[in-house]
Formats: C-alpha cells, sequence, structure tokens
C-alpha cells in the first residue's frame, strides 16, 4: 500500500477515514481551510484513539504510532506528494470541480484522486482535471469507523488502475469495496430513496402512524430498524436533499420525486434526532 | 354480525348485535367446556382458498396451531369457524373464491381476504355479507412472522376486526390496524424498493450480487432486493406494482420493464 494519504476537507466524514487510515499505518495529510475545524477533528481523532487503547483493542504502542501519523495542513500545496488523495468537502458541483481541477494542477500524475461524493457525478467532478481517468469516486457511509461497505464509483472516464487501487486501499483499510458505475446516487441511496419516500407517503395519507409503519418493516420483513426511525437518524434534511438531488439527475423522474410532507418537516425544522423532533420526538430524552 | 351497518366506521362503538349462534356453533367458547381443552381446542375448521403457495403456507401455520384446514369446501355439516381467501394474483379468480366463502361461512363468522392487490372496501362490494369482511396483509415467506397487518373497510363493525384479531391471536401474530389501502404498508415500501432494484440492474450499476451485498451492508437490511423478489416471487411483486399504478395512477409505481419481461418469460436474472 502507499505511504502518504491526503484527506481533503476534516469534516465527519474526513476525519472518519483520517481516523482509519492512521490506524492502518498510513501518513495522513489533512487539509482543510479552517484551522478551528482541523483542530477540533486533531482532537476528536486523539480522544477516539486513546479510547481504543484504554479498551485494550489497540496497544498503547499502537496508539502512539497512530497518532504521530496524523498531520493538519491549511495549504493544499502541502499535498503534492500523496500517492492517493480523497475529498470530503461540501456537496457542491463548482467548489468540487474547481478543487479537482487544482488537484490535478498541483499532484503528482500518477496519484489517485478520489471523490467521497454521495450525490454528485463522479465524471462532472472529474471534467476540468487534465487527467480524468485517474478521478475516482470513493464512498464511504456513515459512521465511517463501523459501516464496512465503499462504493467505488466509476466515472464515464475513469481508468482501471484508478478503480483497481481504490478497491485494494478499500480492503487495506479492512472495508469490503463495492464498484458500482457514475449513476445518481450509486447504488445504495439510489435504490433506498423510493423506499423511504414511500413510507413518508404512507405517514402523509394517514395509512398508518410513523410507529406503526416501523413496527411492521421490522416484524414483518425483519428489517433492524424501520425507514422512518433511520430518516430520523439520517435527518429528513438529508433525506429531502438526496431524493432532490437524484430527481433532477433524472429530470423529474416521479420514482424520485420527494414527498411533498418531507419537504414540510425540514422547512419546520423537524430534521429528526439532531433537532429533537422529526417523525418521532426526542425532547424527553435531553 | 348484523346485515347492514349503514357506514359505521371502524373506530366507531360497535352496535350491539345478536349473540353468535350460540350453542350449534363450534364457537370457542361451547368448546371450552368440554373436558379435555387440548385436544379440543383443535376442533375449529377453517376453509382456505387462494393463491397456491400462499394457502401451503397457511395450512401449514393453522395445522400447527390445532385448526382444521379445508382447501375446497368441506361437505355440509361441517361448521366453519373461519374463512380466509388469500389470492393476490388474479382477480377473477380471487372474487369467485370469495363469493363461495361468503355463502359457505356463517353471516356472524369474520371473513378474512388478502388485501394487497384489491382493497377491502372494493372486495366488500363483490360479496353479499359485506360487513363481516376485513383485509389482511399477506405474502409468501413471511406467514411465520409475528405480525400482521389488518385492514378493516368503512363497514367493519368492531366486532369484526376484534375477531379477526382473535383469530391471529390464536395463530401466534400480534395485528396493527392500518387503513384500507391496496398493498396496506409492507408490501407497498418493500415493491418500492424492489423495483429501483430492477431499474439499477437495467441500467447496470452492478451486479445483482454487489446489489444486495451492498443494501446488506450499508443499511443492515435482512435481504438485498434482488432476493427479496426471490422470497416473495416475481408473480406476487410484478401483480403488485400493477394494482398499485392502476390504483393511484401514479408513475412512480410503473413497472420496471427487466421485471415486466422476467414475469412474462418466467425466469430470473442470473449471470
Amino acid at each position: 500500500m502507499f505511504k502518504h494519504l491526503g484527506v481533503v476537507g476534516a469534516g465527519t466524514m474526513g476525519s472518519g477515514i483520517a481516523h482509519l487510515a492512521v490506524l492502518s499505518n498510513i501518513d495522513v495529510l489533512v487539509y482543510d481551510v479552517n484551522e478551528t475545524v482541523l483542530r477540533r477533528m486533531g482532537e476528536r481523532i486523539k480522544q477516539d484513539v486513546r479510547r481504543l487503547a484504554q479498551h485494550g483493542k489497540i496497544t498503547p504502542e499502537q496508539a502512539a504510532n497512530a497518532l504521530s501519523l496524523l498531520h493538519t495542513r491549511t495549504s493544499v500545496a502541502d499535498l503534492a506528494h500523496c500517492e492517493f488523495i480523497i475529498e470530503s468537502v461540501v456537496e457542491d458541483i463548482r467548489i468540487k470541480r474547481d478543487l479537482f481541477k487544482h488537484l490535478d494542477l498541483n499532484t503528482r500524475p500518477t496519484a489517485v484522486l478520489a471523490t467521497d461524493t454521495s450525490s454528485l457525478s463522479v465524471t462532472a467532478i472529474a471534467s476540468q482535471a487534465r487527467f480524468p481517468e485517474r478521478v475516482v469516486g470513493m464512498h464511504f457511509f456513515n459512521p465511517v469507523a463501523t459501516s464496512p461497505l465503499v462504493e467505488v464509483v466509476r466515472g464515464q472516464r475513469t481508468g482501471s488502475k484508478a478503480v483497481d487501487t481504490t478497491m485494494t486501499f478499500a480492503r487495506f483499510l479492512g472495508k469490503t469495496p463495492i464498484e458500482a458505475n457514475d449513476t445518481p446516487g450509486f447504488i445504495v441511496n439510489r435504490i433506498a430513496t423510493p423506499y423511504y419516500q414511500e413510507a413518508v407517503h404512507l405517514v402523509a395519507e394517514h395509512v398508518a402512524e410513523p410507529a406503526q409503519i416501523d413496527r411492521i418493516m421490522r416484524e414483518i420483513g425483519g428489517f433492524l430498524q424501520g425507514p422512518l426511525e433511520k430518516m430520523d437518524e439520517d435527518g429528513t434534511d438529508i433525506h429531502l436533499e438526496m431524493a432532490r438531488s437524484m430527481m433532477d439527475q433524472y429530470f423529474g423522474e416521479p420514482r424520485f420525486r420527494p414527498a411533498p410532507l418531507l419537504r414540510r418537516m425540514a422547512e419546520g425544522g423537524m430534521l429528526g434526532k439532531k433537532s429533537g423532533q422529526g417523525f418521532y420526538s426526542y425532547e424527553k430524552m435531553k | 354480525m348484523a346485515k347492514k351497518t349503514p357506514t359505521a366506521s371502524k373506530r366507531s362503538k360497535p352496535a350491539k348485535r345478536a349473540p353468535r349462534q350460540a350453542p350449534k356453533t363450534a364457537s370457542k367458547r361451547g368448546v371450552l367446556t368440554k373436558p379435555s381443552a387440548v385436544a379440543s381446542v383443535s376442533s375449529e375448521s377453517v376453509l382456505l382458498l387462494g393463491d397456491e403457495r400462499l394457502v401451503q403456507e397457511y395450512q401449514t401455520l393453522l395445522t400447527s396451531n390445532g385448526f382444521t384446514v379445508h382447501t375446497s369446501i368441506p361437505r355440509t355439516g361441517s361448521k366453519l369457524s373461519y374463512a380466509i381467501e388469500c389470492t393476490n394474483l388474479d382477480r377473477t379468480a380471487k372474487r369467485e373464491r370469495l363469493t363461495i366463502l361468503d355463502r359457505v361461512l356463517s353471516p356472524d363468522r369474520v371473513l378474512l381476504s388478502s388485501s394487497v392487490t384489491v382493497s377491502a372496501t372494493e372486495q366488500a362490494n363483490w360479496i353479499t355479507h359485506r360487513n363481516r369482511l376485513v383485509g389482511f396483509g399477506i405474502l409468501p415467506t413471511l406467514s411465520q412472522r409475528p405480525l400482521v397487518e389488518l385492514a378493516p373497510t368503512i363497514h367493519s363493525p368492531t366486532e369484526a376486526v376484534e375477531q379477526a384479531a382473535e383469530f391471529f391471536a390464536r395463530v401466534g401474530k400480534q395485528t396493527e390496524v392500518v387503513q384500507d389501502r391496496v398493498g396496506l404498508v409492507f408490501a407497498r415500501t418493500l415493491c418500492r424498493l424492489i423495483n429501483e432494484a430492477a431499474f439499477a440492474l437495467t441500467e447496470e450499476i452492478a451486479t445483482p450480487q454487489d446489489l444486495d451485498a451492498a443494501l446488506k451492508m450499508a443499511l443492515q437490511h435482512p435481504n438485498g432486493p434482488i432476493e427479496w423478489v426471490e422470497r416473495i416471487g416475481l408473480d406476487q411483486v410484478s401483480a403488485l406494482l400493477k394494482a398499485l399504478e392502476s390504483e393511484s395512477g401514479d408513475a412512480r409505481y410503473r413497472m420496471a420493464p427487466l421485471l415486466h419481461q422476467m414475469a412474462l418469460s418466467g425466469e430470473w436474472w442470473k449471470r
């Protein structure tokens, strides 16, 4: 495996990936424009790694080694020597396209450039790069530490070498990579979106109460979680955006049309667990 | 059950009705007065008609819970406690079977009918004793699950819903009462997942095996979408999607051409 990983963006996903990589003995450079975000990420990873050592999951030496491999940078030029760079900045096509144009110009041409986008097109993100064949999707799932799946996305112009390297890298991190073509939502978000939206339609049409719907899916189908409690956990705004983005990319395909109730909830601040109210109320738990 | 309950909503209080034809029927109460309770509980008989797979599964379930199960009209003299219609595939056949069940089952007993592809309200209009029809959810391979969906119609008196719940309790199932809409909750939600997976396969996003693996890993689903089709059966999934599309007129239920072709050819994708 390569020695130096570059991570662009120190948010939830970026720090999760950095955490995984240092534990796998890879030298990680995390770049973010915001120093506060970088510092917070460093503290969080330090805490998490020390906790692993306290619980005996890793030795104190492994913990010390992992933390010595984590570096933060506020200049993107410092990533120039990385062999693999993964980006998880805000889901905005213009920002990502510009970032990849910049990375393409300022890194060694053999480096693989990966994007952790969940809803944008890998092909579009690669469009301004001189070498689009090295741009690939590497979609992690939340929580990065425990979720076993990584979708490796082959854009229209992605080369086999970039795909192979990314598959190997995912396995090296202990994940199970699955290759997917570059269509809106890739595999999981694509297939699950109509399922989630249908559950919201059922609530809106008063076919059953949210608790009934979740119970029916668990008890009859054997699902670990019902769709509505899962949406509350992920955030109703996230699910609204996902469906909206897929409907746009499919030019108004009705299968992805968000349920109007979901928009009402997101607009009204009923975002799920994180706001204390979604399909269920979480006020008592505070 | 009275023959006419003008527009009794299912949530309204039950009207007082004539007691169940007491001594002659092999009702639970009558049977329990006999000395050997264990053996005699089993004497209640059920008439079961419908899709072959569903009839087989329910026959196993009911027999193991002590019911005597008939899958064709029993000879005169055997008194039925329950009648269950479980056809999802063929509307015409369903109507014929329901008419038979309505004729042979005493009017004071609940008539349970699958309302997965035809609403219970529509079915109630096919029969004479429409008040006693209560819809329920049934799909292949789920007969051992601990819960079942019940869909009373606008005509169903509380007593009918109670009889239905009591019946399912005796085969080890809890009930969840939902509104009478085609597909109920489970079938309707699940078929959206399956249909989208079929569209994704058409676009060759990934292999069928990878689709299944991805959903199971990322969302901890018990089966991947392709495995769901193999469990439930293409014929049932196809009937369900068609029913949802024609009932709602909404294009979001439009069946993936791949599913349609496979349903016609009787083949499933294997690579």
